[in-house]
């Protein structure tokens, strides 16, 4: 509108401006005061809530599945969008009584309509909704599932609200679809801290799988990358100290062959042609366990070779001894590494230098003589 | 698969210019296959080792992916141990059948020589050594070609096949090895690039390239130059050609299997010229001796049981020669006993 912002001066509106002393000011508070005396949400003047506060009702779709058309006044005011949006700004094509179209009518089923309803959501939340567009339940959604969630499956429709900071209620909402899951995940080392600890230390369902664009967890690039969700807090040297854990779990393992492979897949190495040993296949997925509680060392080897086997056929108990735990090889816990690697830092730079000072020597005398 | 020939070929170039054989094609070939085995090893290799680097993903994404890079490093591996067991296997046969002459195998003279060469750089000395056929050098680079690609077969085999190693020997060596691997392969690049590169281009002496393994010939004046020991074995009598004596005159026609390289090949056995020994009976047609010539090889063969300084399938039957000139040499005490 304006062009020239050094022309710019506040913009006045006559008689309703609060700044001016007459008589602006008291018709400006009177109509204030008048507004709130009377004041009403803004679904009130749309009239919906006479009939939909509190209905039973149920429509039906043509796939049989039922919704109810009622809501519940209080509990939409007091969802984040409660007193901001109006009904018809969600429900657009319901804007007059009797409704002139009804999604039951055109629409074959509750999932239809729940994921056209995410084409409204769409219009102010536009980063989520594309990256939903990469999620699996999406992708679920345009394989024909009318039962994977859209928007609302998870925020909720009139009771609507951001998840952010509650990180029981977002297991709470996984847990609806994904119940065995979340059973397995409680009794996990994860899920029994979750309980002292919801600062955000602990991780829940989206820490590891995203919230919007969750990724297919059965694909072999996710097998493969899933380290990297392990490291945002193993790697952290602080978070880990707080909990008196080995900080030095993400390293061993990227430097070891399967860590080595995995970054190198993830690095754009090219899919896996068969998975790689990563930390779940050791710690397990849902049902993570620390091995530090097993005490009995014979039973840690014994579940190590266990999984070892799931990829090298014949793994025996010396096999296992190949991997050196997650600790960096030192003179006592891998005598044999810990020589080879020394000898060969010892030895590469003298050898280097002799042979440096040789060439430079042949170089002088050539020289010289010349 | 080796030559059999007794004696080492001259030739003698359209510029008039003489050479000697210094590597038979066999060992020509080996060369270049090392060379295209060594650069697909290192650079399927490395991105494994460096794999944090933006080139390491380069690469493996230009294999195809890792599984490819993994999938070429391990044929190339495997070629590398079929190479080296037709390489050392040759070596035994040679040994036991006394058909050959190890002129790379290291010797206590090689010490002498490195000692007396640094002596010569520094500039206490007025004129290097007299070498061998190969110098310490050469020796130092080829016996580290040596140990470091059986150090880089059994840890990659260790590697390879981890299952069946861990049910012979300890699991630590599995990790052992892989630290072993990445550091001799980090090893043998930098002797290559630092050692290997200056000694066959940059070095002054050669620059900008020593073309003998390739063509299999060096010039006679090289190898006076640079190789004095195994010239004054070749030429006791003087350079070819030069007294028409020691050149072509009287050249044998060659036992090897291999026909001439070009028509002005001839091969040429040195010993033949000399004032002969009686002593020694001709068991076989190429069996010519040369105590005197040989007196010194021999001596050291005596003391150490190296009757062979080196690996020459071309040279092949001196060695047993050389044996049996030592037991001469003990009894002849005017055998000239040292270089």
């Amino acid at each position: 509108m304006k062009t020239d912002s050094r022309s710019y001066e506040p913009m006045r509106i006559g008689l309703f401006c609060p700044t001016r002393a007459w008589p602006s000011r008291p018709l400006f508070f009177g109509v204030a005061a008048l507004a709130l005396l009377f004041a009403t949400p803004l679904w009130a003047e749309e009239e919906c809530m006479d009939c939909h506060d509190g209905a039973e009702d149920e429509v039906e779709f043509a796939d049989g599945s039922k919704v109810v058309v009622g809501i519940d006044a209080k509990t939409w005011e007091a969802s984040v969008h409660g007193g901001e949006l109006s009904c018809s700004d969600c429900h657009h094509t319901i804007n007059e009584y009797p409704h002139p179209t009804k999604p039951s009518e055109v629409m074959a089923s509750v999932g239809d309509f729940q994921r056209n309803q995410a084409e409204t959501c769409k219009r102010c939340h536009y980063a989520y909704y594309t990256r939903v567009l990469d999620g699996i339940h999406y992708k679920q959604h345009t394989e024909g599932s009318t039962k994977a969630p859209t928007c609302v499956g998870c925020h909720g429709a009139h009771e609507i609200r951001s998840l952010k900071g509650d990180p029981l209620e977002i297991n709470h909402r996984c847990a609806n679809c994904h119940t065995e899951i979340a059973e397995v995940y409680a009794n996990s080392v994860h899920g029994r801290a979750l309980v002292d600890h919801q600062d955000g230390d602990i991780p829940v369902c989206t820490d590891c799988h995203g919230a919007h664009d969750i990724a297919d967890p059965n694909a072999a690039s996710f097998h493969a990358e899933s380290y990297q969700l392990c490291a945002r807090c193993h790697g952290d040297e602080e978070r880990m100290e707080k909990y008196g854990l080995n900080a030095n779990v993400l390293t061993s393992y990227l430097e070891d062959f399967h860590g080595i492979s995995n970054q190198l897949y993830a690095a754009g190495g090219g899919e896996p042609g068969r998975p790689m040993a990563t930390c779940t296949d050791c710690h397990g997925i849902h049902d993570i366990q620390s091995f530090k509680n097993e005490g009995e060392t014979v039973v840690v080897k014994q579940r190590v070779v266990e999984v070892c086997a799931k990829c090298h056929e014949g793994a025996t108990p010396e096999f296992t001894d190949a991997w050196l735990s997650h600790y960096t090889p030192t003179f006592e816990n891998a005598p044999l590494v810990w020589s080879i690697k020394w000898g060969y830092r010892i030895l590469i730079p003298m050898i280097m230098l002799g042979l440096i000072l040789h060439i430079l020597l042949h170089l002088w005398r050539i020289r010289a003589r010349r | 698969m080796k030559t059999t020939a007794k004696s080492t070929r001259i030739r003698k170039t359209g510029d008039g210019e003489w050479q000697v054989e210094r590597f038979s094609p066999f060992r020509r070939v080996e060369h270049i296959l090392t060379i295209l085995i060594f650069v697909a090893l290192v650079v399927t290799g490395f991105p494994q080792k460096f794999y944090e680097s933006s080139w390491a993903t380069g690469l493996i994404d230009f294999f195809g992916g890792l599984d490819q890079t993994r999938t070429i490093h391990r044929w190339a591996g495997i070629a590398f141990a079929l190479s080296a067991v037709v390489h050392l296997g040759g070596i035994a046969i040679g040994v036991a059948t006394r058909k050959m002459r190890l002129t790379l195998m290291p010797a206590p003279q090689d010490l002498r020589d490195a000692w007396n060469n640094l002596l010569y750089l520094l500039g206490y000395r007025d004129h290097p050594p007299k070498f061998p056929k190969f110098d310490y050098r050469q020796k130092f680079e080829y016996v580290g070609l040596i140990l470091g690609g059986l150090v880089m077969l059994v840890s990659g085999f260790v590697l390879l096949f981890p299952i069946e190693f861990a049910s012979l020997a300890p699991g630590e060596l599995i990790p052992a090895s892989r630290v072993m691997h990445s550091n001799e392969a980090v090893l043998a690049l930098l002797v290559l690039v630092v050692w290997h590169l200056y000694g066959s281009h940059f070095s002054p002496d050669v620059f900008p390239m020593d073309k003998s393994v390739f063509t299999g010939y060096m010039t006679v004046k090289d190898l006076s130059h640079h190789h004095k020991l195994e010239y004054e074995r070749l030429f006791p009598a003087g350079p070819p050609g030069a007294n028409g004596k020691s050149g072509e005159a009287e050249a044998l026609v060659s036992e090897s299997e291999n026909p001439d390289d070009g028509p002005e090949d001839e091969p040429f056995d040195p010993e033949e010229n000399d004032p002969g020994d009686a002593e020694e009976s001709e068991t076989e047609q190429n069996e010519t001796e040369n105590v005197e010539g040989e007196a010194a090889d021999a001596l050291e063969a005596a003391d150490a049981l190296e009757a062979a300084d080196a690996l020459e399938a071309a040279d092949a039957l001196e060695a047993a020669d050389a044996l049996e000139a030592a037991s001469d040499a003990k009894v002849e005490p005017s055998a000239p006993a040292d270089t």
